[in-house]
């Protein structure tokens, strides 16, 4: 209506979306590398929304809340801890490509990551 | 040439070649586009060059259904028309926009994007925009930072669009004015459509204002450019020769009426800074950027509408009212304030909240096309306006296929944005559930009206045909987004100044 208005939001705009600056004041790279921590999703939650995750796919796939059942899926026939965790993430993204990927409180992750979360969960309840 | 329609004599006769109705977005594209030709326009404006509290109060009506804006505020009723404070967003229509898709019920134009796109070229200078050039290729030369998320190009594509800070009524008045054949007549609202006796074509035009003056208007040619609620309007009003109001033989007057959803719908949490300035937009700097947009191959795979998705902050995202709750107010000026103030103080609250990963996380808005739905339409109210017209009503209805539409395209990007390890998304919480057809009270629209005079080259399925002209009538034509069959993925209005200007040309060849 009034070109002030506008002015107003333009200022918003400016102040609100200078994103390149966030992103590099709080990325952090350091991100531990295991069957139980999910690596992606580490980047943006903490270890106790992880864990909260963790429980509602227990709670939403009860045949996989045992810790043995889980670490057998994640490490699927691999013998090798380091080889296990490099295929995961091969394994997530294939998840993403397949459609293997499931709600969880509105999240749209991949199944394998989910499992992860399963498992941490456990670990850490 | 400008005449105050309340200075003239009771009773004037003004005859010209073409009568066009509205000095809005439309009306006044066409109006241009005929400065300099050896006919006589004639232009006729509700109001006059400033906001008018008893002309904008014409625009009063009730609303139904799915719950809406109040009418008299989504639109602006002075020379201008709603560029006197639209946001100036524009992109073309895609070439699907204008395919029959069979998942989508009436949906088909008589005309492509390709007879469209000459006049896409026009409508970019008429709206002081850039380039006519809309390829994020060309705009990465251009522009500088524009990077794009590597996303499957196969499945999503990153739509542009432009800016202009345009406002029809400051820009063009003096243009306007200056033209010798053209006479804008102010305080000029048309209430009547007199048709012959036969009602094959319209003889003459009513008009009425507060001064009590009534004029008659004659003219070869009329195009109703009064804006796809009031040009409904008109014609349903205009009943004294044919019971059902003009071009409605078939029931279709008001029926289709479309907007875009504009809904808040999801969030995306990025796991790595991204810089760019390609998914942001800022007021009066911004030449162009994008959205993300689901291409017409996954569309029909899905069998999904158009829409696309843009992002905010999402600090800012969940400190924003809802547009439909803030702006209700019947006053447009009040609207605006009350979202400026909501706006600003959700930016002020943000600005403490951006701390740890949420500071690299969007909302993603959807703006997506409204499934044509003959059920959500514009009908006459047994109230009438202070000039004697009954006033319109809106009843607006959202379909089965908006809302799967919109869940698929987020569990899309979900998809997309997982495979190339840019983020994850977490949906809204009624996208949820599958079976889940309720809308929540976020559900915005765009202040886009769109539809209710579709075109279709069969009468049975449409008021106008390919040239805007109103079925069964020949000289009566009409100007804007109320043609449209579809409502596309972006906001209508470069679509519907190119519409118009081929309108114009068309009839250039009739006069």
């Amino acid at each position: 209506m009034e070109r002030r208005q506008f002015i107003i939001l333009s200022a918003i705009g400016a102040a609100a979306i200078g994103t390149s600056v966030w992103y590099f004041k709080y990325y952090n790279s350091e991100i531990p590398n295991s069957l139980d921590r999910p690596h992606a999703l580490s980047h943006i939650w903490d270890t106790d929304m992880i864990s909260a995750m963790g429980e509602a796919y227990r709670k939403q796939l009860p045949s996989e809340d045992n810790e043995s059942r889980l670490r057998q899926l994640l490490r699927n026939n691999q013998t090798d801890q380091d080889a296990a965790i490099e295929a995961l993430k091969n394994t997530i993204k294939s998840d993403f490509i397949s459609g293997n990927t499931l709600v969880i409180e509105g999240w749209i992750l991949s199944q394998a990551e989910a499992r992860q979360c399963a498992l941490y969960s456990i670990i850490s309840g | 040439m400008h005449i105050d329609a309340r200075e003239l004599e009771n009773n004037t006769l003004i005859e010209g070649d073409i009568c066009i109705v509205g000095a809005g977005t439309a009306g006044l594209s066409i109006a241009l586009d005929w400065i300099g030709t050896k006919h006589k326009v004639v232009l006729l404006e509700s109001g006059g060059f400033k906001y008018d509290i008893q002309i904008q109060n014409l625009s009063k009506g009730k609303t139904t259904g799915q719950k809406y804006y109040p009418l008299k505020s989504s639109r602006l009723r002075y020379f201008g028309g709603t560029t006197g404070h639209w946001a100036g967003m524009c992109s073309p229509f895609d070439e699907l926009d204008f395919k029959k898709r069979d998942y989508v019920p009436h949906s088909g134009w008589p005309i492509t994007k390709k007879d469209l796109n000459p006049y896409y070229s026009k409508a970019n200078k008429t709206l002081q925009l850039g380039p006519p050039n809309y390829d994020f290729d060309y705009w990465k030369k251009e522009l500088p930072n524009l990077n794009a998320f590597d996303l499957d190009q196969k499945v999503v594509w990153n739509k542009m669009w432009q800016y202009t800070v345009a406002r029809f009524g400051e820009l063009y008045q003096d243009t306007i004015i200056n033209a010798k054949n053209i006479h804008l007549y102010t305080y000029a609202n048309a209430v009547d459509l007199v048709a012959t006796e036969d009602v094959s074509a319209i003889k003459e035009v009513t008009v009425k204002n507060h001064a009590g003056k009534t004029h008659t208007v004659k003219a070869k040619h009329f195009i109703l450019a009064c804006g796809t609620i009031q040009n409904a309007r008109m014609l349903l009003a205009s009943n004294s020769q044919a019971k059902n109001g003009l071009g409605n033989d078939h029931d279709i007057v008001g029926r289709y009426f479309m907007e875009h959803l504009e809904i808040a719908s999801a969030e995306l949490w990025l796991l790595k800074p991204f810089p760019t300035d390609l998914y942001t937009w800022d007021f009066g700097v911004t030449k162009a950027s994008a959205e993300l947009a689901i291409t017409e191959s996954a569309q029909m795979e899905h069998k999904i509408l158009n829409g696309t998705s843009s992002l905010l902050p999402l600090t800012v995202g969940r400190n924003q009212s809802p547009r439909m709750e803030t702006w209700q107010d019947e006053d447009p000026r009040k609207g605006m304030d009350l979202l400026m103030e909501d706006w600003t103080a959700a930016a002020e609250k943000a600005q403490n909240e951006n701390k740890g990963s949420i500071a690299r996380a969007f909302q993603l808005n959807t703006r997506i096309e409204q499934a044509p739905n003959p059920n959500s339409r514009v009908t006459l109210g047994t109230e009438k306006d202070s000039l004697g017209v009954p006033r319109a009503n809106l009843h607006w209805q959202l379909t089965t296929l908006d809302k799967s539409s919109l869940r698929k395209m987020y569990r899309i990007l979900g998809q997309q944005f997982g495979i190339s390890g840019i983020g994850r998304l977490k949906l809204m919480e009624y996208l949820r559930d599958e079976n889940d057809n309720s809308w929540p009270i976020g559900t915005n629209g765009g202040w886009h009206h769109m539809g209710t005079t579709r075109m279709s080259d069969d009468p049975k399925k449409g008021v106008v045909d390919a040239n805007c002209k109103v079925h069964g009538i020949s000289n009566l034509f009409v100007a804007g987004a109320a043609c449209y069959a579809t409502s596309g993925a972006p906001n209508p209005t470069l679509t519907l100044v190119a519409l118009s200007l081929r309108l114009s040309e068309f009839l250039k060849g009739e006069v």
